[in-house]
């Protein structure tokens, strides 16, 4: 099996670069044949990756550690579960993934176009296997082969990173590469229809579920990191600006922008340069994510490469599609011009743009800082960190201006908005935000930042809410629905409009999070058994930690453990109890890893971290007089919100991915086929 | 042997597969049904939605009653326009409802609410609604124009009125 995979890999290449080019061919000189054989090639490649992919998580379960890429992800201890999350652990295999995920996106357009929108598929498919193509020249050419053996087989592997035997590691990393190679299929279609000439919006509508789609498993792969580092990274935060989790959030920001600006030109005509140039620069970013996670090119929590060559390879791939996308754009720049100009400053035009433009300010500070300390690097030998205080302060006013677009947008018109109607529903919105600042004033909130955070929350709230009763009550004085119909109706007839607000809805409860950082208390404190330690929240809740004493058990794979017990007292009353854990890997002795024990509740966590035990050694043999131990005890504020407010963009996203009746109106068209005569081939120019 | 007897195997029919359309002369089809959304079609959509966008936007206060008029019988020009543009393609090609599968698809719902939407235009200007003075496309029953003032009569007004701004 396992040498099925490497032998499908091999073949996957001549399979995609046929198929590239036949698919370049028959769009160009109109032949079907070459365009049929281009999409079985895209199935095939499907195929093969899934041999592949089989193939290395057989060499993982079967322990074959005459592979380099087991022998340096996997031991023989490794949990079954761990060992089959192989397959994207480490460069080499994450590379096939991207691949296999590419691969799987690129036959699922192909088969649900299989009957429509038969004219762009040709260069669709051109383009998608060129992309699949160059993985497969970097996963066989650039040393990054994950069937490469090695000269003896070692008894057993280096194991895997300690920090990603968490279950997360399960779930982050598909997710965000399922978000990086969705977006693949827009970038497709705009150049398809840049090389075909169809200009108009059609390809952002046959593409506006796939960006959705994008766009949807971005934000979750986002929020799922969050989650993994606040679980398992034991700083007690859950964002720490560290370079593969900004070039996670770079394609995230640029696709909310594109997502934004295609209403402009779907409803207006305008943008249309814009939107191609978004959609270009929002893959080169997906590329450049995966470049920088899996080049080795930046040392991080995340990434644990060693071969940097592939990074030569991965620039000048980033560099000649970018160059062509220009060219392209270039070509038809005359074509593209706009049909309506911007009416009045104050319309939802407008308010986009500015959203557009915020977001790429913030993607271009955040890229800069990322590059910075390795641009110093190659020009001064030393590299100029650039560490959170950066991004705070230039994304903070950022963030803030973001938010009072989520309120102003949904408000203001298409093509022209009067003042005098701004001034009469800002009017409400304004009082409440205001009301909620002046409230927490009076309570004893003083930090100028959270306050105008929580304030403008409150202002995006009140306008969606309002926004839902407004349009409720319209759709029920027009169609003379009764009040829970009208509402059903208005969301299910327009789901985009009102699946975003939702989005919207859950975007403001994860800065309201990030507004709670701010409140956080910390109490570090060393103490023997018995012993407790209390923190008060912001809230006024008492939290006291009784020391139980250290015990050490040892779980699968895990060399040493020592599990710190605390009971909790909350105001008095016995809560659930709290772990915190040291733990030495198979494999990975050097590097103790911290777990951290969370009691979770609606505003606030109780956040548990064994920061030092005074004697380790003594605490892993399980000694009774190694007891004493020195804790960290968090209480972070409003954290648990940014996983409710995922659970909102959920939701919302779903409502707006969700396919409407009419999206499946397709004709059931038999394939045509010819006993030696050609068909007429009426491409529409 | 047999390893190489297998690749080979597996080698020549994934080839065999992928070359089959090229050597028996299967041909995609590079043309879209004709039921598929045209540009004209995107064109009339974009319209009908804009004006179901400041049908809500004008009831829920957003703007004002002149600009409603103003948009209103901007964007019913536009998706008119586009209707008649697709009514001169289906008459340019009459032989299109014979190639067009028997099986139609279920309705749209949305689609419903804008054909709703187009019979709503028509009606107006069907039924004097649209000022023969200035152009303005009043709502339902209006009796005076609300962007000159003057009486709406029963004549019935062509769509081709120029509209003011």
């Amino acid at each position: 099996m396992i040498l099925l995979g490497e032998f499908a890999l091999w073949l996957a290449l001549p399979v995609g670069i046929w198929g590239a080019v036949a698919g370049f061919i028959g769009g160009r000189k109109e032949r079907g044949d070459f365009v049929l054989s281009a999409e079985y090639c895209v199935y095939t490649v499907f195929f093969l990756l899934i041999l592949t992919s089989v193939g290395i998580i057989t060499a993982f379960l079967t322990d074959s550690f005459e592979y380099w890429y087991v022998a340096n992800y996997s031991n023989r201890e490794l949990p079954t579960f761990y060992k089959v999350s192989g397959l994207w652990a480490g460069q080499r295999g994450s590379l096939v993934f991207w691949a296999l995920l590419l691969s799987f996106f690129s036959a699922a357009a192909v088969f649900t176009n299989r009957t429509k929108n038969r004219e762009f598929m040709p260069y669709v498919v051109g383009v998608l296997l060129t992309i699949s193509s160059f993985f497969l020249v970097v996963l066989l050419f650039a040393e990054v082969n994950p069937f490469e053996r090695l000269p003896f087989a070692p008894a057993d592997g280096r194991g895997l990173n300690p920090q990603l035997q968490n279950y997360w590691m399960t779930i982050h990393p598909p997710t965000l590469y399922l978000g990086f190679t969705a977006f693949t299929i827009p970038f497709a279609f705009a150049m398809s229809a840049l090389l075909s000439g169809k200009l108009d919006s059609r390809w952002l509508v046959i593409t506006r579920r796939w960006i959705l789609l994008s766009w949807f498993f971005l934000a979750n792969g986002i929020i799922f990191g969050m989650r993994w580092a606040y679980e398992m990274l034991g700083w007690g935060g859950f964002w720490f600006w560290d370079p593969v989790e900004n070039a996670s959030l770079l394609p995230w920001l640029t696709a909310t922008a594109f997502l934004h600006s295609i209403q402009i030109q779907e409803n207006r005509g305008m943008l249309k340069v814009w939107n191609m140039g978004l959609v270009t620069l929002t893959f080169l970013l997906t590329i450049f994510a995966t470049f920088l996670t899996r080049s080795g090119l930046i040392e991080s929590v995340h990434t644990f490469a060693e071969n940097t060559t592939i990074a030569f390879i991965f620039l000048t791939f980033m560099g000649v599609m970018a160059g062509l996308s220009a060219l392209l754009i270039a070509w038809r720049y005359p074509a593209l011009k706009s049909e309506n100009q911007i009416q009045s400053f104050l319309s939802r035009e407008s308010a986009f743009l500015f959203n557009n433009l915020i977001l790429l300010g913030a993607a271009f500070s955040i890229l800069w800082g990322t590059l910075f300390p390795l641009i110093t690097e190659g020009l001064t030998g030393t590299a100029i960190a650039v560490g959170p205080p950066f991004f705070n302060r230039v994304n903070l006013p950022i963030g803030l201006a973001l938010m009072a677009l989520m309120g102003i947008g949904p408000v203001i018109a298409w093509r022209r908005a009067s003042r005098r109607n701004l001034v009469k529903n800002f009017l409400m919105p304004v009082i409440v935000g205001s009301m909620v600042v002046g409230g927490l004033f009076l309570r004893g909130v003083h930090h100028g930042m959270a306050l105008l955070t929580f304030g403008l929350s409150a202002f995006v709230m009140t306008i969606i809410i309002v926004e839902f009763v407004k349009g409720t009550k319209a759709r029920a004085h027009i169609e003379g629905e009764g009040h829970f119909l009208a509402f059903f109706h208005l969301v299910s007839r327009n789901r985009r409009r009102w699946g975003g607000y939702i989005v919207h809805v859950g975007v403001v409860m994860i800065f309201t999070a990030f507004a709670g950082v701010a409140f956080n208390r910390e109490v570090i404190q060393t103490v023997d058994p018995g012993e407790t330690i209390t923190v008060e929240s912001p809230f006024g809740h008492e939290y006291a930690l009784t020391y139980q004493g250290l015990s050490s058990p040892r779980g699968q794979n895990m060399l040493r453990q020592a599990v710190a017990l605390m009971t909790v007292e909350r105001d008095g009353r016995p809560v659930e109890s709290l772990t915190a854990q040291k733990v030495l890997y198979f494999k990975w002795e050097q590097s103790p890893i911290t777990i951290v024990g969370i009691n979770s509740y609606i505003f606030e966590d109780l956040y548990l971290i064994l920061e030092n035990v005074n004697d380790l050694g003594g605490a892993f043999e399980n000694d009774a007089a190694a007891q004493r131990a020195t804790f960290k005890v968090q209480v972070n504020v409003l954290v648990g919100w940014i996983w409710y407010g995922g659970f909102v963009i959920t939701l919302g996203g779903i409502i707006a991915m969700w396919p409407s009746r009419g999206s499946t109106k397709t004709a059931s068209r038999p394939k045509t086929k010819t006993g030696g005569e050609r068909p007429a081939l009426a491409v529409r120019s | 042997m047999g390893l190489i007897v297998g690749v080979t195997l597996v080698a020549a029919g994934v080839i065999l597969f992928v070359m089959l359309p090229v050597l028996r002369g299967d041909w995609a089809t590079l043309e879209s049904p004709e039921d598929e959304v045209t540009e004209v079609d995107a064109r009339k959509q974009a319209a009908l939605r804009g004006l179901r966008d400041i049908e809500y936007d004008f009831r829920s206060g957003k703007i004002d009653q002149a600009d409603y008029q103003l948009l209103k019988s901007d964007l019913a020009r536009q998706a008119l326009d586009a209707i008649e543009e697709e009514r001169a393609a289906d008459e340019g090609t009459p032989t299109d409802a014979a190639s067009k599968p028997a099986e139609r698809a279920a309705p749209d719902p949305d689609g419903d609410a804008l054909e709703a939407e187009i019979a709503r235009v028509r009606k107006g200007l069907a039924e004097g609604q649209t000022c023969p003075g200035c152009g303005h496309l009043n709502v339902e029953k209006s009796r005076f124009c609300t962007g000159c003032g003057g009486r709406l009569g029963a004549m019935a007004t062509t769509a081709g009125d120029p509209v003011s701004g």
